[in-house]
């Protein structure tokens, strides 16, 4: 990860607002300086070793630093884990990832890992028991209470919840190596294979030495997941399926009942590049909500989580290259029919057509492999002998839904949605599978290509070529922040130097059907706002302005980068306007925090502290609130 | 018709003998008209291919063409190759040449026909003419008197002094085409065609669900268990409280305006979202009616919006181009035809954009996606790369996030 100057404030920022300044302070010099030993720190921090020791203790222990001790001269260096660092800010969106997905339980104890950083079993298997008789009522203030029955209980199920993360990749063992820098290990790895011994010749190839150097870093790499495979031997392929069937568990749980107990000097934490492929589908599905309704959104959802199932991260390694990220999966429209939730009414959110009007050959069109730059001169679709002559099936079924769909919306318009759907369940699962097909087949068509529609096996089979379904929303991203700062034709200009590469500027406003003047006005704002530049190219010599032809262009990573720092630099903003914020309340926060006040808040301030109470927690939510969401985007240009 | 040049052409030739010009004069005649049955441009073969001239006499050609050339009836090219041509001009045309009293306005006049509709440059008149700047001046007033040729303004070049023949129009590419009405962009016009071109594509790209209050009852219902699993599904009223915050988070972007003056307000604005009746519904996938841009000239061209300008295929392409390089609508290829339909259809409303008063409530316009960033004071800052942490400007004493956060300014 590429640090720059307000990321690492923004990692500072946060440490200090979790774990406080002294190990912020710290962190703040390593990120300066870069990679140094403790008398190093101390003479950039001023502070004595004890402190520094006690701030690195904190620092390692949530998994914010990478540290080496060299075998030769025994000497430990820091560094920043940056990418960790920043994870903090996510810790809310993972947990309630978790809960949604997997459940009460895994949610309680992910949170217990975030607040630990990393733990050993032996000592979580404690914690848990030992609460576990004391009653609900003060468990440990962070709103995780005993009294539902969804919360672990005893060891066993402590276990079971554990081994069930594990195996779906949310935890990760820990060893010695985890606290390396991965491009440390790579580089060490490099230079030991390609090492060679005085007086001895490089025997071996390139290519040989490649292979080795790959594959060792993928031993590294895989060190964490260990565990897991040992589990999946004695558990069989039981966690596939399980966010998705209704009510995951009981016979999982059942069947991991008979596992083995897990080692208790495992040491395991919570692996943030699997949350992140769960936190992405979730996007996606919100960004194909907001493109094409909400039935869609869902739809697409489901087809998501069983994609991603076998996904440990979201974008490939930067060492192994494309191998690191699994084969492709492929659903079918069956899978994604049996999974889905049975509450989605279908039905909804596709309007109707008259028959005649629906080219079923272009809707049901299959492409093998991910399409190119530009869907609309793609030609392909003449084919006469496309593969989808062969499949009749699929026709007459989304033919015939197109007619019944009519009936059952009618009837929709009378009763209660819910009870359509489900008066004839048996009979209407046709019609339902049908109805579902439609909207992946909506997907597929959009210009996002959300979908790819791949092949024929299951009633169709659907894959995800996530890096362009990215690229696509990245450039929404991206277009609605140019919109917003500059306006409808800010946006059209840059859209039209996307489109045709770099133009003279004499062709802008004829294509944008602007004022001559207006898009030089605007062509300057935006280049100074870095997002578009000019090249001058003199047709001779003497370089005078009307003998040079100006091209505009748009320089898409550039911007990224541009937007990514900015919405670092307004997440920093918004954390210190609350700062600022908590400084000005102090007297009312300092009070509130009271053992005697705390929750009972009401009847023991007066109503002007009360309100005034009120008004800065609106305020922080709404201050936090929008950190998360700029964070949203963040995670849409840096990791998705 | 023909006195003009048959008188014209014996006064010139006085020199040579009464019956020489006289034949000289026929030849000239015949050849002139039949030129103009024959077609365009014709090199010394084709005009002698004409049998015109008697014997083939290459010099009595050259004598005729000369003439026909001085009488300003044949233009002379010259092709890429080298090779020779003429082209037959107008008599109308020609005889204003004789209009032209001195030789100067013979060449500045002849440099102006030749440019055409595009009109040429003063600047450039007197570089190729290589005249004193009083000489030309007086020329072009002359002309102008005489009505042969008038000023006119090139779009291209707005501040260049530019002249075209009194008799023809200019040409679009001087005009600016349908896009300008007196060498100005007329905005107004083509932000009204916009929205009414955004209108109809919304109109044919969409399905009008009136009902779809049931529908989105529906998608309420739907919305709580989105996340796909909820533990025995039964349980569904005990999560709900709990879902709630998913939801809210959720509608968020959707009614940021809202959200951003009052966080407690998104529950309601959910209910607005449900409340409003009639939506929008995509199409299902390999609908093969979406507007073209056939379609949608048709459309203009019939509702008669457009009233004295005529707006062509290609014209109706470029406003479509803006709309998609605006993010309004996007082409879609179905069954080898593109055609076009309004991005985020499900959250566009059901009113129309055109025709509105107040441009800035923004009612019935295109829905685009918002930003966090640029809803959030930062993202609109004016300042922001001057904010720093005790700087002039800083979270300390930031008027935006006072404002944002509903504070009064004291």
């Amino acid at each position: 990860m590429f640090v720059t100057k307000h990321a690492a404030e923004l990692c500072a920022l946060l440490v200090n607002d979790l774990y406080g300044e002294l190990p912020s302070r710290i962190l703040a010099a390593l990120f300066t300086k870069g990679r140094s030993t403790i008398t190093q720190l101390g003479l950039y921090t001023q502070l004595g070793p004890r402190q520094i020791r006690n701030g690195l203790g904190v620092l390692i222990q949530q998994n914010l630093l990478y540290h080496h001790t060299d075998a030769d001269t025994k000497r430990t260096t820091y560094e920043a884990n940056p990418g960790a660092c920043y994870n903090l800010v996510r810790s809310g969106k993972i947990l309630e990832m978790i809960e949604s997905q997997y459940g009460k339980a895994e949610r309680d104890l992910v949170q217990t890992l975030l607040l630990l950083g990393y733990a050993r079993i032996a000592e979580l298997t404690h914690a848990y028991v030992s609460r576990a008789p004391r009653s609900n009522g003060h468990a440990n203030g962070n709103g995780v209470n005993g009294a539902d029955s969804g919360l672990i209980e005893s060891e066993a199920e402590l276990h079971n919840v554990l081994s069930h993360l594990i195996r779906c990749e949310i935890i990760e063992t820990v060893r010695p190596q985890s606290f390396r820098n991965p491009s440390d290990v790579y580089h060490e790895i490099e230079a030991e294979v390609t090492k060679t011994a005085p007086g001895e010749k490089a025997t071996k190839t390139k290519i040989d030495q490649q292979r080795q150097i790959m594959e060792q870093y993928r031993a590294f790499k895989d060190q964490p997941k260990a565990l897991k495979r040992q589990l999946d031997q004695f558990g069989g392929p039981v966690t596939k399926r399980r966010k998705l069937g209704n009510g995951l568990g009981e016979e999982d749980r059942a069947m991991e009942d008979d596992m083995p107990p897990l080692n208790p000097n495992v040491v395991v934490r919570v692996n943030y590049d699997k949350c992140l492929v769960e936190l992405r589908s979730h996007r996606l599905a919100s960004f194909a909500k907001d493109t094409l309704g909400e039935v869609t959104g869902e739809v697409y959802r489901t087809l998501l989580g069983l994609l991603t199932m076998d996904v440990s991260r979201c974008r490939a390694d930067p060492f192994l290259g494309e191998e690191s990220i699994a084969q492709q999966a492929t659903a079918t429209t069956m899978d994604v029919y049996e999974h889905l939730d049975e509450s989605i009414n279908v039905t909804a959110g596709i309007g109707k057509a008259p028959k005649d009007k629906i080219d079923y050959q272009s809707a049901e069109k299959i492409k093998t492999a991910p399409a190119g730059n530009d869907m609309i001169n793609d030609d392909s679709d003449e084919d006469p002998s496309g593969p989808f002559d062969s499949d009749d099936s699929d026709d007459m079924g989304t033919k015939g839904s197109f007619s019944r769909r009519s009936r059952s919306v009618s009837k929709t318009n009378g009763a209660r949605p819910t009870k359509v759907t489900f008066e004839d369940a048996a009979t209407s699962t046709d019609n339902r599978l049908d109805q579902m097909r439609a909207h992946l087949l909506l997907l597929a068509e959009s210009k996002h290509r959300f979908v790819r529609h791949c092949g024929t096996q299951g009633r169709g089979q659907w894959t995800v070529d996530f890096d362009q379904v990215m690229e696509c929303l990245r450039e929404t991203e991206l277009d609605a922040s140019i919109e917003q700062s500059f306006g409808r034709h800010g946006l059209r200009l840059t859209r039209i130097l996307r489109e045709k590469g770099k133009l003279d500027e004499k062709m802008l406003p004829s294509a944008a059907l602007m004022k001559k003047t207006d898009v030089q006005a605007k062509m300057l704002a935006m280049q100074m706002a870095g997002l578009v530049d000019v090249q001058e190219v003199p047709k001779d010599n003497t370089r005078v302005a009307n003998r040079t032809l100006f091209f505009w262009f748009f320089d898409r990573e550039r911007s990224q980068a541009q937007i990514l720092d900015d919405l670092y630099k307004a997440m920093v903003r918004a954390l210190q306007t609350l700062q600022v914020e908590r400084h000005r309340e102090r007297n009312i926060l300092s009070f509130v925090e009271r053992k005697d006040v705390m929750g009972k808040e009401e009847e023991v301030m007066t109503a002007e502290h009360y309100n005034k109470y009120n008004r800065h927690l609106e305020e922080q939510n709404k201050l936090l609130g929008q950190v998360m969401r700029l964070d949203e985007m963040v995670s849409i240009f840096r990791e998705y | 018709m023909s006195t003009s040049a048959a008188g014209a052409g014996p006064s010139r030739s006085n020199g040579s003998s009464d019956a020489d010009s006289a034949k000289l004069a026929v030849l000239k005649e015949l050849l002139y008209e039949r030129c103009r049955e024959e077609g365009d441009m014709f090199s010394q073969d084709d005009l002698l291919r004409m049998e015109v001239i008697p014997n083939r006499d290459l010099l009595l050609l050259a004598r005729v063409v000369q003439s026909l050339s001085d009488d300003k009836l044949f233009i002379t090219m010259r092709e890429a190759s080298g090779q020779v041509l003429w082209k037959w001009r107008d008599k109308q045309e020609a005889h204003k040449y004789k209009q032209c009293t001195t030789d100067e306005q013979v060449m500045v006049y002849s440099l102006i026909d030749d440019s055409g509709g595009d009109g040429i440059w003063t600047q450039t008149l007197q570089k190729r003419l290589n005249m004193h700047d009083s000489v030309l001046k007086n020329a072009i007033k002359q002309l102008q008197a005489k009505g042969l040729i008038a000023p006119f303004k090139n779009v291209e070049h707005p501040n260049k002094k530019m002249y075209i023949k009194a008799s023809i129009r200019p040409s679009d590419r001087a005009t600016g085409g349908p896009w300008y009405t007196d060498q100005d962009l007329d905005e107004a016009f083509i932000e009204d065609l916009q929205r009414v071109v955004f209108d109809f594509i919304k109109r044919q790209s969409s399905y009008h669900s009136t009902h779809a209050g049931a529908a989105k009852a529906a998608h309420g219902h739907a919305q709580v268990p989105k996340k796909g699993i909820i533990k025995g599904g039964l349980s569904d009223a005990a999560v709900k409280g709990k879902k709630r915050d998913a939801t809210e988070m959720e509608a968020k972007p959707v009614a940021p305006t809202t959200a951003a003056k009052n966080p407690l307000a998104v529950s309601s604005s959910m209910a607005a979202a449900s409340r409003r009746e009639p939506a929008l519904l995509p199409l299902p996938a390999g609908y093969m009616a979406y507007p073209t841009v056939r379609d949608i000239a048709r459309l203009l061209s019939s509702s008669g919006i457009t009233n004295n300008t005529i707006l062509s295929e290609g014209d109706v392409k470029k406003l479509v181009d803006v709309l998609v390089w605006d993010n309004l609508v996007e082409p879609i290829k179905v069954a080898g035809k593109v055609g076009y339909r309004v991005s985020r259809i499900a959250k566009q409303s059901v009113e129309s954009w055109a025709g509105r008063e107040d441009p800035s409530g923004r009612g019935g316009g295109p829905e685009l996606y918002i930003s966090p960033l640029t809803e959030a004071p930062c993202g609109r800052c004016p300042v922001f790369d001057l904010c720093e942490e005790g700087g002039p400007v800083g979270p300390s004493n930031c008027e935006y996030f006072k404002k944002w956060l509903g504070k009064e300014i004291f």
